[in-house]
């Protein structure tokens, strides 16, 4: 019951390190499973060799802004899938998302890394709000991704998925 | 094979897929047996980091049908994540939609009919790599469709090993093809859940001679999805006709609350079948599956539709319909004598009435129902409930009895 609150070092892909609040910090399931692992070493820093300062920072203004709500049960289960499909992008999520699209990437890839699974979500649904209605085309080159169909399969492809066209 | 081609009429050169599938078609590399991928590219002149496979994937999780069918094109290994995706479930929908997978309305409100897909969504059904079968489908949605096409003999049946639910979108009338014909399609399908749309509170309009007999054998589930607003004249046999359903253990009514143009539809003069119609073929579908648990859903919203029902609460309505239907049960209902008072009591209490939001509170609705449309329903009835609470204010301050009283007409 002591009113100070605990801390926790997190240090970066590029050596920066940043002192947070436990609450702020097990958003990651990631590192709350490593801070159980670790118990209790004052001063010691988790790394987080995945991640930069720049995505980080970014990263822990979410989880600060995130940091009173329940957290995900560790098995989400079918029930849990279904009810993340309802749900939108929340306001201030919706904003506090508005990045270029290498930091969005970057976001998604740390979200995953670090295992927090609602931010993961927030970035997976803006990506897929970018490629709606987007031709082939338009999706490769979001992705970056280079064809590799001739131009044969495409059209088999096209015409098996026909049915499904918008 | 002969290219006889040529010498057919048709003018569909799509049917060259189905005809002829090794001649012209080049068949796909072998996209089942290839390992991990990483052919998510990256190329040194952008630089926007690739995203793995388990990521990708949660991103088109969220996309719609057309969303998908085009990233199936876009590279096989997006294919390989996009396609099993899409064909999940296989929407044979002769509707125009928009980006958002919606239907297109036209300035009447409504849905337009798209050209190139007017036989349920230009399917097929020898399709997904030139096979008749579709491993990938789960849930199967099939609309009202033309007879001459469901009947021609290019199409075979569908196919569908791995289907778990089937939802028949029925039209008002014609049901799914305006014929007595059994709909070939679903000669072999053997759905676990069946939910039937649009489904008439005088009885289901689905004509049942179109589904054919064996495709009910493995039902445990069905759910009735009834317009709220639909005022039929009560088919004389309603459910008698509905075919032997052996393993059925649930059954769904659900009122679905829809959106009414107040000057137009509540104006006109409905029928009173409503008010005591619908609570005998509620009875009436409990005793025809004297084994199955009966849930009613939403049945207090029915008053809502009608302007010469008495304005109550949504709550108070279905209370009475609860009340009703169980004592209808207790064996003051005529013509169902031939039940022994022991077997109606049963029923009694397998029968329950719950509200929508309970309901969707409560229940596994999403093992049965459209995310998509769930959600319509539940932003409806907020606006319902206002309306109608509003209403039932409006009477007590005009000093009517605005009880929680409902009287029979």
């Amino acid at each position: 019951m002591s009113d100070k609150k605990q801390q926790v070092i997190l240090q970066t892909s590029d050596d920066e390190q940043f002192t947070v609040e436990k609450i702020v910090a097990e958003r990651s399931a990631m590192i709350k499973s490593m801070m159980e692992d670790l118990g209790e070493q004052e001063g010691q820093a988790i790394p987080l060799p995945n991640v930069s300062s720049s995505v980080l920072t970014k990263i822990l203004e979410y989880c600060d802004h995130h940091k009173n709500e329940p957290l995900p049960a560790a098995d989400s289960s079918d029930a849990d899938d279904s009810r993340r499909k309802t749900s939108e992008i929340g306001e201030w999520d919706a904003r506090w998302i508005q990045v270029d699209q290498e930091m969005l990437f970057e976001i998604i890839l740390a979200a995953n890394y670090l295992d927090i699974k609602p931010l993961l979500d927030v970035g997976c649904k803006t990506v897929a709000n970018m490629i709606k209605g987007k031709t082939p085309e338009e999706i490769r080159k979001l992705f970056n991704i280079t064809n590799d169909f001739t131009p044969e399969e495409e059209e088999q492809i096209r015409k098996e998925n026909e049915w499904a066209e918008e | 094979m002969l290219t006889t081609r040529t010498g057919r009429s048709s003018s569909s050169s799509s049917s060259s897929t189905t005809d002829q599938p090794s001649t012209t078609t080049p068949s796909l590399p072998a996209l089942s047996t290839t390992t991990t991928i990483t052919a998510i590219r990256h190329s040194t002149t952008q630089t926007t980091p690739p995203l793995p496979t388990e990521v990708i994937h949660r991103i088109l999780s969220y996309s719609t049908q057309g969303t998908l069918a085009s990233a199936c094109r876009t590279s096989k290994a997006l294919y390989r994540i996009a396609s099993p995706l899409l064909w999940k479930h296989l929407v044979l929908s002769p509707w125009k939609l928009d980006e958002n997978g919606d239907e297109v309305l036209d300035e009447k409100g409504k849905k337009v009919l798209d050209e190139n897909k007017k036989d349920c969504g230009g399917m097929k059904t020898r399709q997904k790599n030139g096979k008749a079968l579709r491993n990938d489908v789960i849930t199967s949605s099939l609309y009202h469709h033309s007879a001459e096409w469901c009947q021609s003999r290019a199409r075979s049946t569908l196919q569908l090993p791995n289907l778990r639910t089937l939802h028949l979108h029925v039209t008002g009338t014609g049901s799914l093809h305006s014929s007595g014909y059994e709909c070939r399609l679903l000669r072999v399908v053997k759905p676990q859940i069946l939910v039937l749309h649009n489904a008439f509170i005088g009885g289901p309009n689905l004509k049942m001679w179109e589904v054919p007999k064996l495709s009910t054998n493995n039902i445990h589930t069905i759910f009735f999805i009834s317009p709220a607003d639909q005022a039929l004249e009560p088919e004389r046999r309603g459910f008698s006709l509905f075919p032997r359903v052996p393993k059925i253990k649930d059954i769904y009514w659900l009122f679905e609350p829809v959106e009414v143009d107040e000057s137009n539809v509540l104006t006109s003069d409905i029928p009173m079948f409503h008010r005591q119609d619908y609570r005998d073929k509620i009875v009436e579908l409990s005793l025809k599956f004297p084994n199955a648990r009966l849930t009613i859903i939403n049945a207090g919203i029915i008053q809502h539709y009608h302007k010469r029902c008495p304005k109550v609460p949504i709550e108070a309505s279905e209370r009475e319909a609860a009340q009703v239907v169980s004592r209808k049960l207790n064996g003051t209902l005529v013509g169902y004598d031939f039940w022994s008072p022991e077997r109606k009591r049963q029923k009694v209490g397998s029968t329950t009435f719950v509200s929508f939001e309970k309901f969707i509170e409560k229940e596994t609705w999403w093992k049965y129902l459209e995310v998509k449309e769930v959600m319509k329903w539940k932003k409806l009835m907020v606006a319902i409930h206002k309306k109608n609470s509003e209403d039932v204010e409006a009477r007590k301050v005009a000093g009517g009895n605005a009880t929680d009283k409902v009287t029979f007409i």
